[in-house]
């Protein structure tokens, strides 16, 4: 029997740096299961190639599609299954069936399923992260965020947005977000998040076979919180264990 | 430019990135960028990253590493502390570089708990020539509780003013006794071993005297600890160090440079520090 390969998809930012270890150890585990696994970068992100404010999601799209033909080089496995993780649920979910260079299966965990409230919750996280981090934080910001809708869009708790990743997350509708039909998808996601509920529901409508799984951990995803421990929480890697290796 | 992913250590156990420079100045020291916390080597905010290539614009050779346990390094399987093992891992760093390149002179740069593991180094390993350390060790002093109080006080309500200021007069006794405690360091750093005033003294005289440069920057977010330029000179009067090391008291940029703006503050003062190291064979009045 084929073995399975799976590509892990970064999210953005200090979420992706908070899930580095996260990633390492689910790394580790699915090895141990006889499972490929490729972490990689993104181009202008962690130890690739070029600066943040390079960043945008057609760039992230074509660069899982080639870090998913180097996997299948790497594996000989031609049964790849995609993990993303929220903002990388983006370019995943638009590059599936854009080429032959493709997965079979998607795992989605706590996916972005509306790129415009995501660019609001990192400003509005953006000025949280300020704020916790000076001393003496200024009370301007708040005000500014409240009052000003452009202000703190170009960077975000220490990464900057690009204009392109910024005009890309303003724009994109969930709708826009359509799974090919043929991808088998699992979802999982905290069963209070109603974006993901609704956007999991639409594409079940449309035909895709799309499996929901809920899942509340403590794992804050868009924070400088605990900086100094480890990020993995145990639940979480087992949940994501059983929808890889099912 | 080229960055290199290479793994080294007697178990090969530990991941580093080299970045080299494509015309190297073998004048300058090769550059360790050290971990953060738990963060991985591309450092927070990705800053080693930026750091390192900008580095290597410079002609300067860098390696941003994770240390046994941390990002993409297994664990070692001796049985020493944390900073041991930290000072063990370096060390291998720096053969590996030696090894490579043929620099023998090293900068060690690092944040917070780097900042600690590269002082540790520092004192250990003659080939650290410059050791930058932001928001490392920190001493308060009078003025410090002072100047705390005050931005504090002037943030709250009257009611509370009052009541804190009753307070802090029935404490007045405690609080000089305060000002006389060893270090403090930020808390992300609260479980690594602080040196007291006498042990930091010595041990910048003694860098400072063998001719290694050295950095201290400390940032907005220490307010408890830190909080104006000055304060080192207060904290260790008259001590032969002061003289031979440079330090700064940034309030506007934080522990982890979060506004691009900090970042790019931290990476010119840094780049322009190992510039100004990069000539060997300095005394150590010339590096001020």
């Amino acid at each position: 029997m084929q073995s399975l390969a799976v590509l892990l998809c970064n999210p953005f930012g200090q979420e992706a740096i908070r899930t580095h270890r996260l990633f390492r150890v689910l790394a580790i585990r699915l090895a141990k299961a006889g499972i490929h696994v490729l972490r990689f970068d993104y181009f202008g992100t962690g130890d690739s190639a070029g600066d943040d404010d390079q960043v945008d999601l057609q760039g992230w799209c074509v660069d899982i599609q080639t870090a998913h033909e180097e996997l299948v080089r790497l594996s000989g496995s031609a049964k790849v299954t995609w993990l993303a993780s929220r903002l990388g649920a983006v370019p995943a979910i638009q590059a599936l069936g854009q080429s032959a260079r493709s997965a079979q299966r998607l795992v989605l965990w706590d996916p972005v399923v509306e790129p415009s409230a995501y660019a609001q919750l990192l400003r509005k996280k953006h000025v949280e992260a300020l704020e916790t981090s000076y001393s003496v934080p200024d009370p301007a910001w708040r005000l500014k965020l409240a009052n000003d809708p452009g202000a703190f869009g170009d960077e975000a708790i220490g990464f900057a947005i690009s204009p392109k990743l910024r005009e890309q997350l303003s724009t994109l509708q969930p709708a826009q977000l359509s799974m090919p039909a043929g991808v088998e998808a699992t979802v999982i996601a905290d069963p209070e998040d109603r974006a993901v509920a609704t956007w999991a529901s639409a594409q079940q409508a449309a035909g895709v076979g799309l499996q929901s799984i809920g899942l509340k951990h403590t794992l804050e995803w868009t924070s400088d919180d605990s900086l100094n421990a480890a990020l993995v929480p145990a639940d979480a890697v087992q949940q994501l264990m059983l929808a890889i290796d099912r | 430019m080229t960055e290199s992913p290479i793994l080294f250590g007697p178990e090969r156990n530990l991941l580093g990135i080299l970045t080299s420079p494509t015309k190297a100045n073998l004048q300058a020291p090769a550059c360790l960028l050290l971990n953060v916390g738990v963060t991985h080597r591309v450092g927070p905010r990705r800053l080693n990253v930026k750091l390192a290539r900008q580095l290597a614009e410079m002609g300067v050779y860098s390696l941003r590493l994770d240390l046994s346990g941390i990002g993409d390094s297994a664990a070692a399987h001796s049985r020493a502390s944390f900073r041991e093992q930290s000072i063990h891992d370096l060390k291998s760093a720096m053969d590996w570089v030696e090894k490579e390149t043929g620099i023998q002179r090293f900068a060690v740069l690092g944040i917070c708990s780097g900042a600690s593991n590269g002082y540790w180094l520092a004192q250990t390993d003659t080939r650290v020539v410059g050791l930058l350390m932001f928001d490392g060790f920190t001493f308060p002093t009078f003025k410090t509780q002072m100047l705390h109080d005050w931005v504090r006080l002037r943030t709250l309500h009257w009611k509370t003013v009052v009541a804190k200021v009753r307070d802090r007069a029935r404490r007045l006794v405690g609080m000089s006794r305060a000002a006389s405690t060893p270090a403090s360091i930020f808390n992300a750093n609260s479980d690594q071993a602080i040196p007291s005033r006498d042990e930091f003294a010595h041990a910048m005289n003694s860098l400072t005297g063998r001719g290694a440069a050295v950095y201290l920057i400390y940032s907005g977010s220490l307010l408890v600890h830190h909080n104006y330029q000055g304060q080192l000179k207060d904290a260790f009067g008259n001590s032969p160090f002061l003289k031979h090391i440079r330090d700064d008291y940034w309030p506007e940029v934080d522990h982890i440079a979060t506004p691009l703006a900090a970042q790019q503050r931290l990476m010119s003062a840094t780049s322009a520090w190992v510039a100004s190291i990069s000539t060997p064979q300095l005394s150590a009045s010339d590096r001020r």
